[in-house]
């Protein structure tokens, strides 16, 4: 799923050099480290939102391009740019998502198969803008994982959630590797290293 | 002696820069007073204008003034300021004098307008009639802007905002006695003195007593996002932000991308005035203005008109993070938007149809063009400031090239659209032209 022999450069400095990946499908492989030893460049470096300073990275087979549509629809993405629509509702996001996407199959019931679990049962029908932060980081990580995909990247995905929120997410991406997807996730979680990473790379 | 002639030095170098584009301001804003009957030549040519247009652009003027007074944009605080100097009463002086500037300001430029309508168009029947008008409303104006803005206070405002509208209208196509006028003016001080109460203390008007704290901040930020806007000439950051929508279902179905659309529009409802604003003020304008060919006039009208109905689309361009939620191509929604800006369109020109705006064979290509004008300015990209691109002409002033190139991207496909139209070209020629440029703007 994920091929890469590459090194980033910051200025004069090297955030990583050298370093090899090779993730297949069905894994989950966790980047930790403190803050700024490179965790999101690496995933931006998959996302092809920045190209490697040298060497080669192959996502599903090809060089990453956010820019083409088949590459967008094989990787799914949780970034700190990611963002909500503030006037539509989670039952809203998620009808965008499941009917826009090709090959997504809308659920038979969208509340219980994805919303209740999320812990967003009971805020189906209210405006995103109007959801708390932990409330609006869990649509996120819906958004991210309940639509097709080869491979996720999740950028600190633990950011606001509580204690039965990590379990939520652990969950879910559990189920997501073992219906054959991979994820990368930098997190600062142990909880979700132990639960979740096949492999674990420490930037530190 | 030589201190004072230093500080005066200082002083004046301090202020050139501001004394020198207010001396070309008034220049500019002045010599249409001294050039009347050019002007009127000019605009006016042979052709005969309706009796009460100067009144016609009085009312337009005014309702321009009203709605953008009414925004209350004089409502906000710095929040530095709040937390670390807000222990005094003074932002409620703060906004009250912000208040009357903006008030002043805005009904100064409508007079201005006004007199200038009247002089070249010529309405002197109408004057005093006009002047008790445009003095009720602003009366009105300023004293339902000091109060707390509430269901009654925005009932008023767009019952007054209607009633300009059609005062425009009916002074290009009928004669408005002089008496309705003055029932009008009357009506609006009425109104003016039963809102005193509940508008506050002379120097503490309600809208600043009773403003908090997140009001004050969301202010701020508007503005921030208004003076980076007028800075940079980047008007997408203008259109309005969306609101939620009372149908939970209303993605729940076939055609998403279309519904996404529409939602994009529904949630942005209020932009539909400015559009219905735009349609009175084009047939208005070609009323008092018959020389200026229809062709620009429906053409600028529905790319201003029709840039709300693409803020869907301009939200995903603008925020990536947006764009994810949805699987489908660029195309498709690019497809999807155009369309909906289209239906919009046709919708815009059927009223301006009503305001008697001769709508030729060029003045409906117009539309194609301003339809793939919006998609084209919605998808641009994001501006790069670091691409300004500064050149500098032979007399030393500096041009940003770059971000004005990045700025023309849409209204450019526009322009050359309407020369090309308004050129009187043969329609075999210019019909392919505009729809191949209307494509272009669209899948672009």
């Amino acid at each position: 799923m994920v091929t890469a022999e590459f090194g980033v450069s910051a200025g004069d400095d090297w955030l990583f050099q050298e370093l090899t990946l090779d993730l297949l499908a069905g894994q989950c492989l966790a980047l930790t480290g403190p803050n700024g030893t490179g965790k999101s460049t690496l995933l931006h470096c998959l996302y092809g939102l920045r190209p490697p300073t040298e060497g080669f990275v192959t996502v599903c087979g090809s060089r990453p391009d956010e820019r083409a549509p088949d590459f967008r629809r094989s990787v799914s993405v949780l970034l700190d740019d990611s963002a909500l629509f503030d006037e539509l509702s989670p039952r809203q996001h998620l009808d965008l998502l499941f009917r826009s996407f090709p090959g997504a199959t809308p659920p038979d019931d969208l509340v219980a198969e994805w919303l209740e679990p999320a812990g967003l049962g009971h805020r189906v029908d209210v405006a995103a803008g109007q959801l708390s932060a932990g409330q609006r980081r869990r649509l996120l990580l819906l958004g991210a994982l309940a639509r097709p995909h080869d491979l996720v990247l999740l950028d600190e995905p633990e950011r606001a959630l509580d204690t039965a929120g990590l379990d939520w997410l652990a969950g879910l991406v559990n189920a997501d590797t073992e219906e054959g997807a991979a994820a990368v996730l930098a997190t600062h979680s142990r909880v979700l290293v132990e639960a979740c990473a096949d492999l674990i790379l420490d930037l530190g | 002696m030589i201190a004072g002639v230093r500080s005066a030095a200082i002083w004046l170098y301090q202020i050139s820069d501001r004394l020198l584009i207010g001396l070309f301001a008034t220049a500019v804003l002045t010599s249409p007073f001294y050039r009347v009957t050019v002007l009127r030549t000019d605009l006016l040519g042979t052709a005969t204008v309706p009796a009460a247009a100067g009144l016609a652009i009085l009312a337009l003027g005014v309702a321009i003034a009203w709605r953008s007074l009414l925004h209350r944009d004089f409502t906000w605080a710095d929040p530095a300021r709040l937390t670390w100097a807000d222990l005094t009463d003074a932002r409620v002086g703060t906004i009250g004098r912000r208040l009357w500037a903006g008030w002043l300001t805005r009904f100064v430029a409508a007079a201005y307008l006004a007199v200038l309508g009247v002089l070249l168009l010529g309405t002197s029947t109408w004057l005093p009639a006009s002047a008790a008008l445009f003095g009720g409303v602003a009366v009105l104006a300023v004293v339902l802007a000091r109060r707390r803005p509430g269901r009654v206070e925005t009932w008023l405002e767009y019952v007054v905002l209607a009633g300009l509208a059609v005062l425009a209208v009916l002074a290009t196509v009928t004669t408005v006695a002089p008496t309705v006028l003055w029932v009008v003016a009357g009506v609006a001080v009425l109104a003016a003195v039963a809102c005193t109460k509940g508008s506050g203390a002379p120097r503490r008007p309600t809208v600043a007593t009773s403003a908090g704290r997140d009001e004050l901040v969301d202010g701020y930020l508007r503005r921030v996002v208004r003076r980076v806007t007028v800075s940079f000439g980047d008007a997408l950051a203008l259109l309005p932000p969306p609101g939620p929508l009372p149908w939970p279902k209303l993605l729940a179905g076939r055609a998403v991308v279309a519904r996404f659309v529409l939602v994009g529009v529904l949630s942005r409802a209020r932009s539909l005035l400015p559009a219905l604003l735009a349609a009175i003020a084009v047939g208005v304008l070609h009323q008092v203005l018959p020389l200026v060919d229809p062709v620009w006039l429906v053409g600028i009208g529905v790319y201003f008109a029709g840039v709300p109905f693409a803020a869907a689309l301009a939200s995903l361009c603008a925020v990536p993070g947006l764009r994810r939620w949805l699987g489908c191509t660029d195309l498709t929604l690019r497809l999807a938007s155009a369309g909906m800006v289209a239906v919009a369109a046709l919708v815009w020109v059927g009223l301006v149809a009503v305001f008697a705006v001769p709508l030729t064979l060029a003045a409906w290509l117009a539309v194609p063009l301003a339809v793939g004008a919006v998609v084209r300015t919605v998808t641009r990209p994001p501006l790069d400031y670091g691409n300004l691109g500064v050149a500098v002409t032979p007399d030393g002033n500096m041009i940003p090239v770059g971000l004005l190139l990045q700025l023309a991207h849409g209204p450019e496909l526009l322009v050359i659209g309407l020369l090309v139209v308004g050129l009187g070209l043969a329609l075999a020629t210019a019909a392919p032209v505009a729809l191949a440029l209307a494509a272009y703007g669209v899948a672009r």
